[in-house]
């Protein structure tokens, strides 16, 4: 297959958003006709940025694009289209109101002016005998199952053309009868000789559909292989393979100091929850949480975490089992600028955003602005913010002096459990040391649920390790040194 | 060279905000200039006339005082909606209702004489804050967008009153006339010398002026009004809840409004008349108030004052010139599209770069 | 006989009342079906009106009037397609109001010239010995005025291109969905540009119909409120141009009813039905999901898109 020449190369993309943040960093990918590629990473590793470049949502910076060895650039999505690029996005593109002949015929070329909804109907009969696509045109798309509803972006994706397609995370929201399905129809548009780029993050998924893995992190190429390659390798160079792409650099050194252990505050028994299109986002786990412990929840994003502390937060409802928790909730939530915090309040206010109803802080109308003032620069000091003043907006704050104010506020509460969620995420090391020794110090009151993106982070901190993936938790328990691959792997699938 | 306009991501500064907003007065006033000219009258002639008439004259500033007097009300109220992202653009409706509730207490309640003025206020409170708790919980409820219910909730007060006055109500003494009867004497507020300023209100608009900024700065509800505002996720995370806080806001809102409704039946009219004499648009022109005021209420103070002004000077240009009253709300018009064009220039920049080679 | 021919005369009159409602409605429907709010409507019909009536007065043309009125119209409603699609303001609501207090004070203003002048020439009227030979429908249809006609075929073309062709197709996912639409290459801004226009031509020729035939003389703001009632039936009718036809006509007899029933019943609280029958149309609409999303409100109506806002 290698020596057929590229369908696609992208060579050297670089892109940079709001002028600092480089989410590709001279990337290169080529893609060949009948190959299944599959392109690996982490949240925030850069797929989704290169491949909405790639199918003309966004342009790069620098780099080129080469269909079939000559240059293009696709100013819009209908360029990439018009040049045989297709992309199924993760969250459909699909109008809801709808049904299906209609959001495949929206902007497609060559149609009828009146009636095209007849073309599209016999043009769907042809996919039903070629790839065993069947959908039910007059259905209307809210009425559709994610599956079904991935379908219809497919269609709309070859109807127009497509010599490469483009899924982005398409297996996170199937059913395994659904993967398997859309692997049959995926190996039949090989087969036709279509190029499919495949973004995932689950490693051992695709070992056995693609032919070729790119890896990227942190916006580069970490590795670009054949999947051959990898199957054939052992344990633990899958396991490197694996680590490679959820990271593992310089792990801080943290000094725990023993506490002793107390009651569990947060106990979790066979829950399950639902996420907003009604499937389950968490199948039935149970773990608990003791005072004086760190439990971490690792995983990579979208497996279920996020259902799961909004459950246990309560702001989503519980569809089945039970999860208890002793006392009150502390809450660091993953979105700092805009959940924990409001940046155009100021630091005082911003400093009671959960607590304002406490007596302290306001009476039965009025906020008791003194005391808020002083228990602003209470917090300010303790927590070493650097900021100007109690009044001025929280936007103006850094990244870390941002997290502190969280931290302060949460830390404050006398809470027997604290969610941190991505406590450290985008913080500079400084910071990153403050927000662990923080976190520590807080077992001596409380326990701690850590849910992070960023394994060594959970290494470093955490008693017990939860690996979540598909809704589903596997318990390690520390210490973790002969753990880290089974971890890794556990990560991503395998 | 090319250009590109870009989303400009700085907030623009107070100065920046007050000069576009002087700005777009400005060109308003010229391009209102340019239709004196087409009638034949020296625009400059007429500017320095209309001011002598209204800021120059005690009858003109009294005027002025008066018209404000619905405005900031109903504008005072409105800003304190439009910082929860609720377009409540029913305050007319609910000027109506405040009308009908305080000309009820005053024709046909048995208050003794001296409860029925402080009655007749708070039966317009209540009458307003009714019709603006009413958008809430069909927004709540059924999710209906509050543009379109209070819209035309505006229209069903309109009729209401149109029916009252027509039919049940119509004055026995009034020779026909669509009026209700006269309000007894005791239900009359009482006024500035010889002016039609009903002070009473005024002061009642004030103290509203003063509760909002207090509200703002110093309430539970302010503060939960500004965390929902900037950030609905900070809301939920903090634990308020939108409907509740928006309920508030609408009762002291639509509250406000009614006041204003009992106010001027009370203060000018001494009965029930058409709808469009009693409030001739406050409760639109309020929006503008408030929207100009961006988010001080001590600045609706100054912005009913600018509208009430315009009102004025449109009845001067009315008298002195010929030209019909219409005229204000041409001057609300072009305000309100030199006002939208500065909000989208103040968060576009043009960048311009050389075309790449 | 005496039942009879009060149902045929309310029906005639609903027909002449409602036109200019039909109009402003269909417009609207394409204006919000591709996610723009319009609340200019009041303005541009009285826009429509006063030039209507002002060319047919100078030329003797009326349907110079009606191209006219079309333009300005169209011209006041590209002020609104401006602010809300190009430079994306988060008010559309104020930017309609602005239009309305805009049109009824400039042809306030403008038009003190003109009241109480007669206008000669009138748009040609459909009426011949065998449509009227037609039992009931005859009486009802003949002697309408030509845009009365034209109004009935330009729904039916209006329902046909919403709903049976590719034109259609682009529309309602502009106001449904307007980021699908703009990932399939479809120029959303052009397509809610073009609605938006629409809107302002056909109120703007609502308007001229008002001031050219139904009443032909020009008093100021002779709209009375139509422009509000087109607000309220372009839900009431749940965005569909054939549902705007009964609607339309609906409203209309309830305009002739107010004034016939006027001995036995409050023309006003007759008046109120459009406003309280959209609102618990809307109530009803809400009441079941499966419902709403069957027949429901654009998604995206009133809301600014940005591709960069992603």
């Amino acid at each position: 297959m290698k020596n057929s020449n590229p369908i696609l190369s992208m060579r050297n993309i670089t892109k940079i958003f709001s002028g600092k943040v480089r989410a590709n960093d001279a990337v290169n990918l080529d893609v060949h006709p009948g190959e299944i590629h599959a392109l690996l990473g982490e949240n925030g590793a850069g797929k989704t940025t290169l491949m909405n470049i790639l199918s003309g949502y966004y342009r790069a910076d620098e780099g080129e694009i080469f269909m079939h060895g000559k240059p293009v650039l696709f100013k819009s999505p209908r360029q990439a289209i018009e040049n045989g690029i297709g992309m199924v996005h993760q969250h459909f593109m699909l109008v809801p109101q709808h049904t299906v002949a209609e959001n495949i015929a929206l902007g497609l070329k060559g149609l009828p002016f009146v009636f095209p909804l007849r073309i599209i109907e016999g043009r769907l009969r042809e996919f039903v005998s070629k790839y065993d696509l069947s959908i039910e045109p007059g259905a209307r798309i809210w009425q559709l199952s994610v599956g079904e509803r991935q379908k219809v972006e497919i269609i709309k994706v070859l109807i127009r053309g497509a010599r490469v397609l483009i899924l982005d995370e398409p297996t996170s929201v199937l059913t395994p009868e659904e993967i398997d399905r859309l692997f049959r129809i995926l190996k039949k548009m090989k087969a036709e000789g279509k190029a499919i780029i495949f973004i995932t993050h689950k490693l051992g998924e695709v070992l056995e559909i693609s032919d070729y893995i790119t890896i990227l992190r942190k916006g580069r190429v970490a590795a670009s292989l054949p999947s051959s390659a990898i199957a054939q390798k052992e344990e633990k160079a899958k396991a490197e393979l694996a680590l490679k792409m959820v990271g593992r650099e310089v792990i801080l050194d943290v000094k725990k100091k023993h506490v002793n252990l107390g009651d569990a505050v947060l106990e979790v028994k066979d829950l399950l929850i639902l996420n907003d299109r009604g499937s389950e986002a968490v199948k039935g786990i149970s773990f608990s949480v003791r005072r004086g412990e760190i439990f971490g929840i690792v995983g990579v994003a979208g497996n279920g975490q996020g259902p799961l502390v909004e459950a246990i937060t309560g702001h989503r409802p519980i569809s089945g089992g039970g999860c208890t928790v002793t006392g009150e909730i502390g809450y660091i939530p993953e979105d700092r600028l805009n959940m924990g915090s409001v940046p155009d309040l100021t630091i005082a206010e911003n400093s009671i955003l959960t607590q304002y109803r406490n007596s302290c802080f306001s009476g039965h109308l009025f906020l008791n602005l003194p005391s808020i003032q002083e228990w602003a620069k209470k917090l300010i000091a303790m927590f070493n913010i650097m900021a100007s003043g109690v009044n001025t907006p929280a936007k103006q704050l850094s990244g870390g002096n941002l997290q502190r104010l969280i931290l302060a506020r949460e830390l404050s509460r006398n809470s027997s459990l604290l969610i941190a969620e991505q406590p450290t995420h985008g913080l500079d090391v400084g910071s990153i040391e403050y927000v662990w020794k923080s976190i520590l110090e807080q077992r001596k009151n409380a326990g701690i649920l850590l849910v992070s993106g960023d394994l060594s982070e959970a290494l470093a901190l955490c008693d017990r390790i939860g690996v979540m993936y598909h809704g589903k938790v596997t318990i390690f328990t520390g210490p973790f040194s002969n753990k880290i691959e089974k971890i890794g792997l556990k990560m991503i699938g395998m | 060279m090319g250009f590109r306009i870009e989303k400009n991501p700085a907030v623009p500064s107070r100065m920046v905000v007050f000069s576009f907003s002087v700005l777009s007065l400005f060109l308003a006033s010229a391009v209102i200039g340019i239709i004196f000219l087409a009638y034949g009258i020296n625009p400059i002639r007429a500017y320095t006339d209309v001011l002598s008439k209204t800021l120059g004259s005690f009858y003109g500033l009294s005027e002025i005082i008066r018209k404000s007097i619905p405005l900031l009300l109903c504008g005072a109220g409105l800003l304190l909606v439009f910082r929860t992202s609720f377009w409540n653009i029913g305050a007319e409706g609910q000027i109506l209702m405040g009308a009908l509730a305080a000309t009820w207490a005053a024709l046909f309640s048995n208050f003794p004489d001296f409860l029925l003025i402080p009655c007749l206020f708070l039966f317009g409170f209540i009458a307003g804050a009714v019709w603006g708790f009413i958008p809430t919980v069909l927004k709540s409820r059924f999710r209906i967008s509050e543009v379109i219910t209070t819209l035309m909730m505006n229209y069903i007060a309109l009729y209401i009153v149109l029916f009252l006055i027509h039919g049940p109500w119509k004055g026995k003494t009034m020779r026909g006339f669509a009026y209700t009867d006269k309000f007894p004497a005791s239900a009359s507020l009482p006024l500035i010398g010889n002016t039609r300023i009903h002070w009473p209100t005024l002061i009642i608009a004030l103290i509203l002026v003063a509760a909002i900024y207090i509200i703002l700065t110093r309430a539970k509800l302010g503060y939960e009004i500004k965390v929902i505002s900037q950030s609905p996720k900070a809301g939920r995370y903090a634990g308020i809840s939108y409907f509740k806080t928006v309920f508030w806001v609408m009762i002291i809102s639509g509250g406000a409004a009614g006041l204003a409704g009992a106010g001027e039946v009370a203060g000018i009219h001494h009965l029930l008349r058409h709808p469009n004499q009693i409030s001739m648009g406050y409760g639109y022109t309020a929006i503008l108030v408030a929207w100009l005021a961006r988010s001080n209420p001590v600045i609706t103070i100054m912005t009913a004052l600018l509208m009430a002004f315009i009102f004025v000077a449109g009845d001067t240009i009315q008298l002195s010139f010929g030209l019909p009253s219409q005229i204000v709300n041409v001057s609300t018009g072009l305000i309100l599209f030199f006002l939208i064009l500065s909000e989208g220039m103040m968060r576009y920049r043009i960048s311009w770069k050389s075309k790449e080679g | 006989m005496e039942l009879q021919t009060f149902i045929i005369d309310t029906l005639s009159r609903a027909l002449a009342y409602g036109t200019p409602l039909l109009l402003g409605t269909l417009g609207e429907i394409y204006c919000e079906r591709s996610g723009v709010l319009n609340l200019g409507v009041e303005g541009m019909m009285i826009l429509g009106a006063f030039a209507g009536f002002v060319t047919t007065y100078a030329t003797g043309n009326p349907f110079l009037g009606v191209l006219a009125a079309a333009i300005v119209g169209g011209s006041a409603s590209m002020i609104h397609a401006f602010f809300s699609i190009t430079i994306k303001t988060n008010i559309q609501v104020v930017s309609g109001l602005a239009i309305t207090f805009f049109g009824l004070g400039l042809t306030g203003v403008l038009g003190r010239g003109w009241e109480g002048k007669p206008l000669d020439a009138s748009l040609p009227i459909i009426g011949s010995p065998f449509l009227e030979s037609i039992p009931v429908l005859g009486p009802i249809f003949s002697g309408q005025s030509v845009l009365v006609y034209i109004s009935i075929g330009l729904a039916l073309i209006l329902w046909f291109i919403l709903f049976k062709t590719s034109w259609g197709i682009s529309i309602r996912s502009a106001g449904e969905d307007p980021e699908a639409a703009d990932a399939l290459g479809v120029n959303t801004s052009l397509v809610r540009y073009l609605c938006v226009l629409t809107g302002g031509v056909l109120a703007g020729i609502g308007g001229a119909y008002l001031s050219i035939d139904y009443r032909p003389s020009w008093t100021q703001g002779m709209t009375v409120g139509m422009g509000w009632i087109v607000i309220a039936l372009t839900i009431f009718s749940f965005w569909n141009p054939l549902a705007a036809l009964i609607g339309s006509y609906l409203f209309g007899s309830l305009f002739y009813l107010s004034f016939k029933l006027q001995p036995y019943l409050a023309p006003e609280l007759l008046m109120i039905m459009p406003y309280l029958t959209t609102i618990l149309a809307l109530v009803l609409l809400n009441c079941s999901k499966t419902f709403r999303r069957r027949l429901g409100v654009p998604a995206a109506l009133g809301l600014p898109y940005n591709r960069e806002e992603k």
